[in-house]
């Protein structure tokens, strides 16, 4: 019974997603009829049917689609890490970038600004020092003794303040007319100016984190009661635990290194997908990930459409996300 | 199907917290009472795997403890939680399910055999109406019925309750008491912490006395539990009367 429901969940929410998908390759600067939009994938598709300075083609296919895609990939895995996240640290208050993921990429970005590196070097500096922040957190969470929990999560908050002030010095020492705009801008959060080639780099990382989580997503519930009970029903805790943090640490590092900061996401779809669906992560793993996909594309159309100059997507999450989560929380359930 | 304990002595730093103790178990309910501090917790840890670097050796149906891995003890024996706190709610079916993750490959969540399996479970209890009810919301005494059929989704034949009567009352502590009873005598060998010693005298085939981390006692629960032994544990004098423990007036 229970599992018919959320088939049906599912296939609305998918279905919301689809809508979503058509709606963004629609909507924009320049007007397309749904006709055309049509059109010009299947010639995308099939490689015929177009001229290289057909103005439609490139409006869909190299300017929309692959920050459609990116928007999709990128809510699905903040969303996804964050829920996974919330599971291994038995909070639920926890965020991706609760090990450092964030401040590590948005350091490794200032850097890489500040030498001079091309976009691609900013992207890959960024996604480097993500993951250094998160293993060197987890490594001073694991030898402290104690809770192992309760010392991750105060790892990663120090690994993040620290990594904080270094890209704080880094915007002082930046040149005011080049690099600080840049680095400030980065920082904002933004999917534009998105190619295909990029999406093809951040989608292995993403793909393979998301992989390992959705294999053991069912495990992940046993990590909510505690390391010594779920040790007794025979799980491994802080191998498992390692394995959730690693494949959560590589979604959010690639999401980050290639669209900036962008909170929120990652807090909010994973409460919103536990109210749907329940806690049990063999339904929340996908919804959170298709509501995140959903919910990130529709605020990067807002972001793209709103006012005539773009707003950096990552102020919109916070915008719509704070009030939202206030909302959740003085609503009528129970909240943590 | 036993436990074999040999010389087993654990320490938290400088502090022995078990000394000494040798004993096999018996499949029935051995009831293990002490004060607080005696080691009646540490001992489950350490037969549960929990508390590692005890000395001497702990055989689990003839395997060492600090030899199997958290699947293999997790197949050996069952731990039933005094209380049980979990951020997130799960329906009490999936609470039941999770029994069942040492038998399922890493990768692997539960099927339709498992999932049948904690449902005829739960009615083999008498609580299958609490399937679908979300954990959090159930009682006290409905929550330890829920986590017993978790241990017994493990499908060992140890059951280790650390005391699962704790938070009941009278009411819920008698049938939790009776259930257990059922499984002793349907074989699993049970040992049950508990405060009260006329719960052990009541239920119990076997006591086990700790007292500042030595055996004090153990062996069949109408010979072992005596005034003298409360007097030992608990410095409190009582009268046996026909199987009841009574206290003695202005003893204190």
């Amino acid at each position: 019974m229970k599992r018919s429901q959320n088939t049906w969940k599912f296939l609305l929410l998918s279905l919301l997603l689809l809508g979503l998908i058509l709606l963004s390759l629609l909507w924009g600067q320049y007007s397309l009829t749904v006709g055309e939009v049509l059109q010009a994938l299947s010639a995308g598709l099939t490689g015929q049917g177009w001229s290289s300075d057909d103005t439609v083609f490139a409006v869909v296919c190299r300017i929309r689609l692959p920050r459609i895609i990116l928007a999709c990939l990128v809510g699905a895995c903040l969303s996804g890490a964050g829920a996974a996240y919330q599971g291994v640290f038995q909070n639920p208050m926890a965020a991706p970038d609760l090990l450092g993921a964030s401040s590590g990429a948005a350091f490794g970005a200032a850097l890489a600004i500040l030498l001079g590196f091309s976009a691609g070097g900013v992207t890959a500096l960024a996604f480097v020092s993500s993951i250094l922040a998160v293993l060197c957190a987890y490594w001073v969470g694991q030898r402290a003794r104690g809770r192992k929990t309760v010392n991750l999560i105060l790892a990663g908050v120090m690994i993040s303040s620290l990594l904080s002030a270094g890209t704080s010095y880094m915007k002082l020492v930046a040149d005011p007319s080049s690099q600080l705009p840049e680095i400030t801008y980065w920082l904002m959060g933004s999917l534009s100016g998105t190619r295909l080639q990029e999406i093809g780099l951040a989608a292995l990382p993403m793909a393979a984190g998301a992989a390992v989580l959705l294999v053991l997503r069912w495990r992940i519930n046993l990590l909510t009661f505690g390391d010594q009970e779920a040790r007794t029903l025979g799980i491994h805790a802080s191998q498992l635990r390692l394995a959730v943090i690693l494949a959560a640490t590589l979604m959010t590092a690639a999401s980050v290194s290639v669209s900036g900061m962008i909170g929120w996401v990652g807090l909010i779809i994973p409460h919103l997908s536990r109210r749907l669906v329940g806690n049990d992560y063999r339904a929340l793993l996908p919804c959170s990930m298709i509501m995140g996909a959903a919910f990130l594309l529709l605020v990067d159309d807002l972001a793209r459409n709103l006012l005539i100059t773009e707003i950096p997507i990552g102020i919109l999450t916070a915008v719509l996300g704070a009030p939202f989560f206030i909302y959740l929380m003085l609503g009528e359930e129970r909240f943590a | 199907m036993s436990i074999v304990l040999k010389d087993l002595s654990y320490r938290y730093g400088r502090q022995m917290a078990l000394q000494g103790i040798s004993l096999t178990t018996a499949p029935g309910l051995t009831a293990v009472l002490g004060p607080n501090g005696a080691g009646k917790t540490t001992l489950f840890r350490c037969i549960l795997g929990l508390a590692h670097g005890y000395t001497g050796s702990i055989l689990l149906n003839g395997r060492e403890v600090r030899s199997l891995s958290p699947r293999q003890l997790a197949a050996f024996a069952a731990y039933v939680p005094q209380s049980y706190h979990c951020v997130f709610s799960y329906p009490a079916r999936e609470v039941v399910l999770m029994g069942a993750a040492h038998r399922l490959a890493p990768y692997a969540s539960p099927g339709r055999q498992e999932q049948k399996d904690a449902l005829d479970l739960l009615e083999r209890l008498g609580i299958g109406h609490l399937a679908d009810r979300s954990f959090t919301g159930l009682s006290g005494g409905e929550q330890q019925l829920i986590l017993i059929a978790r241990a017994l989704m493990q499908k060992t034949n140890i059951l280790i309750m650390d005391e699962p009567a704790a938070n009941l009352d009278y009411g819920n502590q008698l049938r939790l008491m009776e259930l257990v009873r059922r499984l002793a005598r349907e074989g699993y060998t049970v040992l049950l912490s508990t405060h009260t010693p006329q719960t052990a005298l009541t239920y119990a085939g076997k006591i086990l006395a700790l007292r500042q981390g030595t055996v004090c006692a153990y062996g069949a629960a109408d010979e072992v539990l005596t005034p003298e032994l409360v007097w030992q544990l608990y410095g409190v004098r009582t009268t046996l009367r026909s199987g009841l423990l009574l206290p003695e007036e202005g003893f204190a």
